[in-house]
């Protein structure tokens, strides 16, 4: 602006300076060319000062006055120019003087602008260093917030790593966690990703994949499962919140026994995976059923002794029967006899001298058969006491059967000489293998019984069979008979049967003929005859059998 | 044939020194410096003619010089270096008051520079900012509506010394 105005008054001056010239005498057409240039450029200047953003500028400092003044003087001269060029004559002097007036008065607006100018410059720079300061005070608190904003970044940074490396440590330290488990483990997200698994599951369950690498991959991918696997169904409901446990089961295809565990992996009560364990328990199954089959043996060994021990009972049971039968047959069989000898005794303290000798005789002879008959009863005792204690020795040796029997009759035939034996030995070997003294007992036995529990006339008849393996001797009687409940105890030590009260005996013979057959390998057995009475039949092993 | 020579003439008036046409008018504009082509002693003369015979183009803007808006008639300072054949990329542009400043050879080419004869339909004369005055596009290039480039608006333009 500055420039514009003092533009003006170089103008002004440099017109003035040329129309000097001219007035001087240099009033060529040349010359007259160069004023007009002159005078061109001067109202070019003034225009300026008046046009645009500048002239409101100028309009402001100087009014608009001053500017349409110049310019009418700027005319004049030109007026004056056109008629000195015509003419050649000289300028006249009050148009130059107007014209270094404007330029004098330009220049005081130029002094009057410049200062106006450097006050507001001064301002200007006043303005500036405020906001210079502002802005370097701005600058300095944003160097502040970023140095802090940095300073943070990097402390953050640095606890980011330490939490990192502790995160890197943890994970470390919980995959050496996991490896050392002796159970196999494998972990997986919600994706049924795995995220851990542990080598000792890969010994129990090798995964079908090249690499090895579970870690990363699908379960189902891994293992190769089906959607509907026992395990991925786990997964699925462990992943719903629960936790599981199978008991021990044996695993297919392998001689593995495993218990499984699921639980479900919470993150701030967020399920975020699913842990599954595998518990090789294989010893200690193993230990259980070894542990079943001990005590199996055990129960057999308890059940074994509690039987052997209700046997015992059983036979103590039976013993005592025994002795009770003992007692009842003692008290029957023995008293008769004492009795008999002691109304003898009184009777003969009684009468004194006034007994006779005939009646002595008789008397006597009473007490004898009492005493006989007890003798007998406490002989046949004592025999059935050997031969149940086992003190009875078999001698077998060669004996005519047949000699034994026959001798047997005679005897039996002394004390009854009124029955008659009916014998059929012919089919008899000559020899037969046993103990003749003992087969002798039995025989007598089963003939003393015929003759006891049967009446005369009834004939008693002996018969012998021989098949290829066994000779049967029969004593068949035509007697009381034995009812048939009775059979089956008839056997038995003390035993009497119902039809045999009144006759003497101790119920031992049979038991002791039993006996004495089957330690000869045979037996004694009691058969109903047809048309009453009953028949007995010995029954012992012929030679080759015995040596068989 | 006769259309290829032709070609070939025109393209080696540009390629070697051909001379210009002598201007026939009062001299409006005096280029000198590295150029290839003038008409007398190795300056280039235009006059009014020549520079009329220039493709003739318009820019349509605001100055600071001017109030409201200017329509600006004349030719590209672009069409007016290659009739002179340059050589230099700065133009030492001076004004008839001895104004001058450096303008580079790429405004010419970067903007659409103008030398406006015309203003508003107007033919530009010396009492205001004429005869030439070189113009800025400084409405629609935001990149030159900057003092550096106002002040290479030279007014009352007469020399271009390529440089």
């Amino acid at each position: 602006m500055l420039w514009l105005v003092s533009q003006v008054h170089y103008e002004d001056h440099r017109l003035a300076l040329a129309a000097e010239a001219w007035n001087r005498g240099e009033r060529t057409d040349e010359d007259a060319e160069h004023l007009q240039l002159r005078l061109d450029l001067a109202f070019s200047r003034l225009a300026l000062l008046s046009e645009g953003s500048l002239g409101k500028v100028i309009a402001q400092h100087l009014g608009s006055a001053p500017l349409e003044a110049a310019f009418d003087r700027l005319t004049a001269f030109e007026a004056a120019l056109a008629s000195a060029t015509a003419s050649r004559s000289p300028l006249p002097h009050p148009v130059l003087d107007d014209l270094l007036d404007d330029a004098a008065m330009f220049r005081a607006v130029a002094n009057d602008i410049m200062i106006a100018e450097r006050t507001s410059q001064a301002a200007q720079r006043d303005k500036y260093r405020a906001v210079l300061l502002e802005a370097i005070f701005a600058v300095l608190l944003i160097l502040g917030f970023g140095t802090f904003i940095v300073m943070r970044l990097v402390a953050s940074l640095r606890a980011a790593a330490r939490a990192e490396a502790e995160l890197r440590r943890d994970r470390d330290f919980s995959r050496l966690l996991v490896e050392s488990s002796g159970d196999g483990v494998i972990a997986i997200d919600t994706e049924f990703c795995c995220t851990h698994w542990n080598l000792a599951l890969g010994r129990m369950f090798p995964a079908p994949i090249d690499d090895g690498r579970v870690v990363g991959r699908l379960l189902q991918d891994a293992y190769r499962l089906p959607e509907d696997h026992l395990i991925m169904d786990m997964m699925r409901k462990t992943l719903a919140g629960e936790s599981l446990h199978m008991p021990p089961h044996a695993i297919p295809g392998s001689a593995l026994y495993v218990e499984k565990f699921t639980y479900p992996i919470l993150s701030d009560e967020e399920v975020i995976g699913a842990i599954m364990i595998f518990r090789d328990v294989t010893d200690a199954h193993l230990a259980q059923l070894e542990l079943v089959k001990h005590r199996d043996q055990l129960e057999s060994i308890v059940a074994e002794r509690t039987r052997d021990l209700e046997e015992s009972l059983k036979r103590e049971t039976a013993l005592r029967e025994l002795y009770k039968g003992f007692v009842s047959m003692v008290s029957h069989q023995f008293r008769t006899p004492l009795s008999i000898v002691d109304a003898s005794a009184q009777r003969m303290i009684r009468r004194g001298r006034e007994m006779d000798e005939n009646e002595i005789r008789e008397r006597a002879g009473k007490i004898r058969s009492a005493v006989m008959r007890l003798t007998r009863l406490v002989s046949s005792t004592l025999n059935a006491a050997k031969v149940d204690a086992g003190q009875i020795d078999v001698e077998v040796k060669r004996c005519d059967l047949a000699r034994l029997i026959v001798d047997a009759c005679e005897r039996q035939k002394e004390t009854a000489p009124d029955r008659e034996f009916r014998l059929d030995l012919d089919r008899l070997p000559f020899s037969v293998s046993c103990d003749p003294l003992l087969i002798d007992q039995v025989v007598a036995n089963l003939l003393s019984n015929a003759v006891k529990y049967s009446q005369p006339p009834h004939p008693i008849e002996v018969t012998a069979n021989v098949d290829h393996l066994w000779i049967h001797i029969s004593v068949c009687d035509r007697g009381i008979g034995i009812p048939e409940d009775e059979r089956p105890k008839l056997f038995e030590r003390f035993f009497r049967a119902t039809t045999a009260v009144g006759v003497e005996g101790t119920g031992i013979g049979l038991h002791v003929a039993r006996t004495i057959a089957r330690m000869h390998g045979g037996d004694v057995e009691a058969f109903p005859r047809e048309g009453g009475g009953s028949s007995f039949v010995l029954k012992i092993p012929i030679d080759e059998a015995i040596a068989a | 044939m006769l259309g290829l020579v032709a070609i070939m003439l025109s393209l080696s008036g540009i390629a070697i020194a051909g001379e210009l046409r002598k201007p026939s008018g009062p001299v409006l504009l005096t280029v000198t410096g590295k150029i290839a082509r003038a008409n007398g002693d190795g300056a280039a003369l235009f006059d009014e003619e020549m520079l009329s015979a220039l493709p003739q183009h318009r820019i349509v803007t605001r100055t600071p010089w001017t109030d409201g808006i200017k329509l600006f008639e004349g030719i590209r300072l672009k069409a007016l270096l290659d009739e002179v054949a340059v050589k230099g990329s700065v133009l030492r542009a001076e004004g008839i008051n001895g104004y001058r400043i450096d303008i580079p050879v790429s405004d010419a080419d970067n903007f659409g520079v103008l030398i406006a004869l015309r203003m508003d339909g107007e033919r530009l004369l010396r009492r205001d900012k004429g005869p030439l005055w070189i113009v800025y596009p400084r409405d629609s290039v935001p990149a030159v509506r900057d003092e550096r480039y106002d002040s290479r608006w030279v007014w009352q333009l007469d020399k271009i010394e390529v440089r």
